[in-house]
């Protein structure tokens, strides 16, 4: 029989998976958030903004691949955007809501390609109007073509402040200063990774190009002290650090802007695959706590395979070959069959992935956060910011002997607001360690629901139905 | 082997063990006090409830226990020398009756509300929307309403008394997992997973879980767990004033001070001890609410959780000796956090002086289970 094979995220790692359980004969039922497919990293316009390309044009290449190959199955597939996954219950079965409805699917095989959030580092004024993520920025940028600001300052960590900054400078912004907490050449430390990745380096050169054309300072080995202003951003405060992050005494320089975009890497949306009950390990560069899981993408969960940055940050090509794997890997396993024969029909896939792992040896050099920098914060400085609780309610709540993720929860609210903990809870972890928490630390207790749904989608809720209703059906039915 | 010794040991650092703690310090006698929990700060039964709190009950020391608890909670900030409060607001209970027979049982428990000084009055269907415009109005006979009764946050609670019971002298643990209690000399030793405790009395404070610790003493008491599941919206504005329960609908809600509404609604569960979320759960509870809170179908949940209720055969409150001389039980049925300042304040009399003379000691006495005398409540959770 035609296993059910359920996909979640439609980024590269997501629709690449599809592709491959759809070209192995599965029924696959593709959930995304978005109304287009792409992800974070290949996010579309609305096709009635009409074309403005963002990026270099190798990259708008690798975009075109990956969704013309998947358009050439989306109409074979159950594919439904605007969609979200908020909880996973034993079986797995997984809850998913769309508009006012819900429903529950029984797959036979589940792939979660849920991507990344990015991370915050707390630092005076970061919550003001007008700081923004840089990938936030970049979303905006991608997706509604919005410059979100004209005088802009990129603050923070990796390859992303670069790209932003150029496609900042191209979109027709004025980016006065691009300050990386780390030197570039910090890349070098891992030469051979350099090489394994050079067309993306060559990416870089490009965009640093163009950001040199445009007179842009790139400072390195700089931090921000605080963002300022009455309403909203007026200005940025940027120092110089120790190589610890800790501020130096000298080199302090105040740049008047409206936009200050922020990067410190990146938080795995693993919700869902915790909600599962998967066995977790903790690593700050790849994306938190990450779900283990062996070369074909299974978790320690029967049946839940595990691809892309939400499984371990790897970039946009790493996640496309991982899909292709657990797409494969999840079809032979749901029918029984051994996986040992794909390491030969996807040698390629496996091959590319170990080549770009490799690089992103290099980039984690650049995305390692310095020990100090998660004293930033001052006592009011707010950490999570759904619940506004600030940073020296949390040292107080330690103080007093609350020193695991749930107890501060539960002592302080940080958590439990809009975002889940999204957004804090790996802030929380290195206060409560003082510098990245060691791979024991538990995250918070996952519940229901991954992300908010409306009562009324809830309350409109069709229980779960055997792989072949949805087969046939295809649409979310709806039953009182 | 390093072994504890205390005067008083409370299994259960939830709001009975912590109050019942804090109470006792208040004696100020040279007992040492330990409080020892399994978990973690509100990780129980204390941290997942609804936060509401009401006095209108419909027997009298239900009303009692209540009444003492909310007047505490009022001056709570000076009480425990908490200053920041713990988001104590009193903006009434609202019991919504949609049948004759809720009506009359409300009309019943008014007739002894009045008796008792509880400032409740029954409601027409009109006043009801007045005071939550946002109700369904189909089917509604009429309400009681208490404007006295309230609403406040459970870990505040929790952190308010952990502070002072620290800072008055007793000592609480977490991570302490009391495997087992046994005779030893004249009192008892526990066998914890922090190396044994010797204790001359014990309070047992770990509510359904209770018999765990009771059974293998030779106490028997019918106390069992009943697994509830909640859920929170987003933050709104304030259209919610009161806390309210409709018996038509299974449900509580309660809009707290931030904004968010929490709804619990109870539901047939298979009896088991794994409060896991459960699938069926969402669907329930959220269609009951858009039944009777049509307009705030809108509102996103951001999250549901599962906790344990104790269940006993009358569903009122266990307190007392038990037949063990100097094992003392509180098990709180359900009601533990509205009675949470009553109860520690009776249990912390009955297990230092061996009496108490408040109203609810006779019937909550833990014997009545063998004699028969159970004290069902009227107006039920």
């Amino acid at each position: 029989m035609m296993p059910t094979i359920l996909v979640v995220g439609a980024g590269p790692a997501g629709l690449m998976a599809a592709y491959e359980a759809h070209r192995r004969g599965a029924h696959v039922i593709l959930i995304d958030e978005a109304l287009r497919p792409g992800g974070q990293i290949y996010r579309q316009p609305s096709p009635l903004l009409g074309a403005a390309a963002i990026g270099l044009v190798t990259e708008r290449q690798r975009k075109n691949t990956i969704l013309e190959t998947f358009a050439s199955i989306a109409r074979d597939i159950d594919y439904r955007p605007n969609t979200t996954a908020y909880a996973i219950y034993p079986g797995p079965e997984v809850h998913i809501a769309q508009g006012e409805r819900s429903q529950a699917l029984r797959p036979d095989g589940l792939i979660l390609a849920t991507g990344v959030s990015e991370r915050a580092v707390p630092f005076p004024g970061w919550t003001l109007p007008g700081v923004l993520y840089a990938g936030g920025t970049q979303a905006l940028l991608k997706a509604q073509h919005i410059r979100a600001g004209d005088n802009v300052v990129v603050v923070g960590t990796g390859p992303l402040p670069v790209a932003l900054a150029a496609q900042l400078v191209e979109a027709g912004a004025r980016v006065h200063s691009v300050a990386l907490l780390h030197p570039m050449r910090r890349m070098i430390r891992k030469p051979l990774s350099l090489l394994a990745g050079r067309a993306v380096v060559r990416e870089g050169f490009e965009y640093l190009k163009i950001l040199k054309r445009a007179g842009v300072n790139v400072l390195q080995k700089w931090m921000p002290l605080r963002a300022e202003g009455k309403e909203r951003l007026e200005s940025v405060k940027l120092i110089r650090h120790d190589g610890n992050g800790r501020p130096s005494s000298h080199g302090e320089r105040r740049i008047v802007c409206d936009l200050l975009a922020i990067n410190f890497g990146f938080t795995a949306n693993s919700e869902l695959v915790r909600m599962a009950g998967a066995d977790l390990t903790y690593d700050p560069e790849r994306g938190g706590w990450l779900p283990l899981v062996d070369r074909f993408c299974r978790t320690s969960v029967a049946g839940i395979f595990a691809a892309g940055d939400g499984a371990g940050l790897g970039g946009a090509w790493v996640a496309a070959a991982d899909g292709r794997i657990a797409g494969a890997a999840a079809v032979q396993a749901v029918q029984g069959n051994g996986l040992d024969c794909l390491n030969r029909e996807l040698a390629t896939d496996f091959l590319e992935r170990d080549r770009h792992t490799r690089f992103q040896l290099a980039v984690r050099e650049t995305l390692r956060l310095p020990p100090a920098v998660w004293s930033w914060a001052d006592a009011d400085t707010i950490v999570c910011r759904c619940e506004g609780v600030c940073a020296d309610r949390l040292r107080q709540a330690m103080a007093d002997g609350h020193v695991t993720l749930d107890s501060i929860k539960r002592n302080t609210r940080a958590g439990m607001g809009w975002c889940g903990g999204r957004t804090c809870l790996s802030a929380i972890a290195a206060l409560i360690a003082n510098s990245d928490p060691p791979a024991s630390t538990k995250p918070m207790t996952p519940r229901p629901l991954a992300r908010p749904v409306s009562i009324a989608a809830l309350a409109q809720h069709q229980a779960q139905s055997d792989a072949t209703d949805t087969a046939t059906s295809g649409k979310v039915a709806s039953r009182q | 082997m390093n072994i504890n010794h205390t005067d008083i040991l409370i299994v259960g650092a939830g709001v009975y063990g912590l109050s019942a703690a804090w109470w006792m310090t208040q004696h100020k006698t040279s007992n040492r006090v330990l409080v020892v929990d399994a978990g973690e700060f509100a990780s129980g039964g204390s941290g997942r409830n609804l936060a509401g709190m009401r006095m209108q009950w419909g027997l009298e020391f239900n009303i009692r226990l209540s009444q003492e608890s909310i007047t505490f909670f009022e001056e709570v900030e000076q009480r425990l020398d908490y200053p920041d409060g713990i988001d104590f607001t009193q903006d009434g209970y609202l019991l919504l009756a949609h049948d004759e027979k809720m009506l009359n049982s409300l009309r019943a428990s008014r007739r002894l509300h009045e008796e008792f000084n509880v400032p409740s009055e029954i409601l027409t269907p009109e006043e009801c929307l007045k005071i939550v415009p946002v109700l369904n109005p189909d089917g509604i006979l009429g309400g009681s309403f208490c404007h006295k009764d309230a609403a406040a946050s459970p870990f505040l609670w929790l952190d308010a008394l952990l502070r002072a019971c620290r800072r008055e002298g007793a000592e609480v643990n977490f991570g302490t997992h009391v495997r087992g209690l046994t005779r030893h000399a004249d009192g008892f030793q526990a066998d914890t997973t922090s190396g044994p405790i010797l204790a001359d009395k014990v309070l047992i404070c770990t509510d359904w879980q209770a018999p765990e610790l009771l059974k293998p003493l030779g106490v028997d008491l019918p106390i069992r767990g009943m697994p509830k599941e909640a859920f929170v919206t987003e933050p709104w504005e304030p259209v919610i004033g009161p806390l309210i329960t409709s018996y038509k609908h299974d449900l509580a809600v309660n809009q707290i001070g931030r904004g968010s509404i929490l709804a619990y609604s109870s539901r047939d569960r298979p009896q088991h001890e794994d409060f896991s979320s459960t699938p069926d759960y969402l669907p329930y509870c959220t269609r009951k609410f858009a039944d009777l809170l049509p307009s705030l179908s809108h509102l996103n949940v951001l999250r549901t959780w599962a906790g344990m209720v104790s269940q006993t055969p009358d569903m009122q409150a266990v307190l007392g000796e038990t037949d063990m001389p100097n094992v003392f039980v509180a098990v709180s049925a359900y009601k533990g956090f509205m009675t949470s300042p009553a109860v520690g304040r009776i249990m912390a009399e009955i297990v230092l002086n061996g009496h108490c003379d408040h109203p609810a000691v006779a019937p909550l006495h833990p014997r009545r289970f063998a004699t028969g005398e159970l004290v069902p409540e009227p107006l039920t959770v």
